[in-house]
């Protein structure tokens, strides 16, 4: 018996073995790595780390202090539970305002308030977003802000080269502090629908950006986030606006052109679709919500409830672990929409069935009431999806 | 008790059966030069029959599970399964050596699409202070 123990010794000693049943994880580990690396190298999304993500933002406007108290209670629960990304948006009218002279200040202290918070951040810098430009105040046209300056368009060289002054900052502020992706337009698609820009030029002036982009960090994504409307009705410029980026990027929200809340039997079907149009890209979902409707009424205008709410992020993130292309989503948002902002955004619209549809989405959009910042069901789905892909 | 290469664990003896709990721990520069940490937690029964007064073969199962994470944020975690022979020398005291070899399995939680495995031939060695023992 011991003569036969030294034989195998022996011969694991002469032909090869690891010291310690760790070695052999650590090994497995590493052949794991070898392989995502191998497959990043072919993917846009480098700097992400590696698996898949979910984070939110929290809101665009200040929050009454109970409320900031929750948010920040909130953002302190999920990175324990392993977030690790974030997003910022901010439009590039706020970032030059006067040309030449940029106010980096307030994106700076975002961007380095996350990386001390160890979050990893998506940037979306607005050109264009939804229906309206966000250029700097001299290349627009002073009464419309759906026109830029006449005589120029959103690919014009002059356009593009102050744009890429803006880059040669920004870029190098986002990626030192841990920024992996940058969206230069946000839903373009409906300036395009109205006819206020040209999809041609939405695509070269993307091509033109992420040439910049990529000559100063060529590991940064780039994109331009579109709406998953355009995916349902086949849009035809949609194709080339992907093209024309590393990683496909979409706002999806499960409501139909009345803003009904659709059945969660939707979500998987509407994901796969994203992914489709993705065009074997990785994909990016900047912005996923779901209303709760207004409680204590029923049935709501929009058909939305606490429990439907909840089901859709508990589908949503089933869906989303299903497809590993689908590499990161951000909830939209963190807290709902105050009266106050509601009211600015819906301006002077006359009422009608669709502005009080809008008006009682955004207004409970959140993960956490404006008003008293307690939380909606759906948060602990959230928190569950966050630990879900936890690697 | 048991100093372990690497780690440390405890364990209990009875009817020439020994059951243990092993942690293990190993950290170092992968081959790209970035640092990682792997860690393992680990359960192990085995059987043994004395050869002489001092000696004793044995052979078991080992079950784990091992987290590993770099310096460039790559995480991850998973399982090794293993079975092995080995021999145990008693010494004067309450001391004795241990050393054991045999085929072992990891695997890893699929990230992206992608999973790890290794299969290789694994040696565990430990000095073990024994509580008790009989002579």
């Amino acid at each position: 018996m011991r003569k036969t123990v030294w034989a195998v010794t022996g011969f694991f000693v002469l032909t090869g073995f690891r010291w310690g049943t760790v070695d052999i994880g650590r090994k497995a580990a590493e052949n794991q790595k070898t392989s995502l690396d191998a497959k990043s190298e072919n993917g846009a999304l480098s700097l992400l780390p590696t698996g898949q993500h979910l984070g939110y933002i929290a809101g665009f406007e200040s929050f009454p202090p109970a409320t900031e108290a929750a948010v920040r209670s909130a953002q302190t629960q999920a990175i324990a539970k392993g977030m690790r990304v974030a997003r910022v948006q901010t439009d590039w009218s706020a970032l030059e305002i006067s040309p030449g002279v940029f106010n980096k200040t307030n994106l700076e202290n975002q961007l380095s308030a996350l990386r001390a918070a160890n979050l990893k951040p998506f940037l979306t810098l607005t050109t264009a977003d939804s229906d309206t430009f966000e250029l700097p105040a001299d290349l627009m046209d002073p009464s419309d802000s759906q026109k830029l300056k006449a005589g120029l368009t959103l690919d014009s060289p002059t356009v593009v080269a102050r744009f890429n002054d803006l880059m040669d900052w920004v870029v190098p502020l986002l990626v030192s502090n841990g920024g992996w992706g940058l969206s230069i337009a946000n839903e373009p698609g409906t300036l395009i629908d109205d006819g206020h820009l040209s999809a041609f030029e939405m695509a070269n002036f993307a091509r033109s950006a992420r040439s910049h982009i990529q000559s100063l960090d060529s590991r940064l994504a780039v994109t331009v986030t579109m709406r998953y409307q355009e995916v349902l009705v086949s849009a035809a410029y949609l194709p080339s606006i992907i093209a024309a980026c590393d990683v496909a990027c979409f706002n999806y929200y499960p409501q139909d052109p009345n803003f009904y809340v659709e059945s969660t039997s939707t979500v998987s079907g509407r994901v796969a679709a994203l992914l489709q149009a993705a065009d074997g890209k990785e994909m990016v979902i900047q912005e996923v919500g779901c209303p709760g409707g207004y409680e204590g009424v029923t049935p709501t205008n929009i058909g939305g409830s606490l429990s439907r709410q909840s089901a859709f992020f508990h589908e949503f993130i089933n869906q989303m672990a299903a497809r590993p292309k689908l590499r990161a989503a951000f909830v939209f948002q963190m807290v709902d929409w105050s009266s106050g902002l509601t009211n600015g955004f819906l301006g002077g619209l006359p009422p009608a069935p669709w502005v009080e549809a809008v008006r009682e989405t955004m207004r409970t959009l959140g993960l956490l009431r404006y008003e008293d910042g307690t939380s909606r069901p759906a948060l602990a789905e959230f928190y569950a999806g966050v630990e879900r892909f936890k690697n | 008790m048991a100093v372990l290469w690497p780690g440390l664990s405890i364990g209990y003896r009875a009817f020439n059966w020994a059951y243990e709990g092993r942690w293990q721990f190993m950290g170092g520069h992968a081959d790209k030069g970035t640092g990682y940490n792997a860690t393992l937690g680990s359960v192990r029964a085995a059987r043994g029959v004395p050869l002489a007064r001092t000696t004793r073969v044995y052979a078991g199962l080992e079950a784990g599970w091992f987290t590993y994470s770099t310096d460039d944020d790559f995480r991850t975690k998973g399982m090794t399964l293993g079975a092995y022979v080995g021999l145990e020398k008693f010494f004067k005291g309450p001391f004795s050596f241990a050393f054991d070899i045999g085929p072992y399995w990891a695997g890893t939680r699929e990230i992206q699409g992608e999973s790890g495995s290794e299969f290789d031939a694994v040696i565990n060695a430990a000095v073990r202070w024994n509580f008790g023992r009989e002579k």
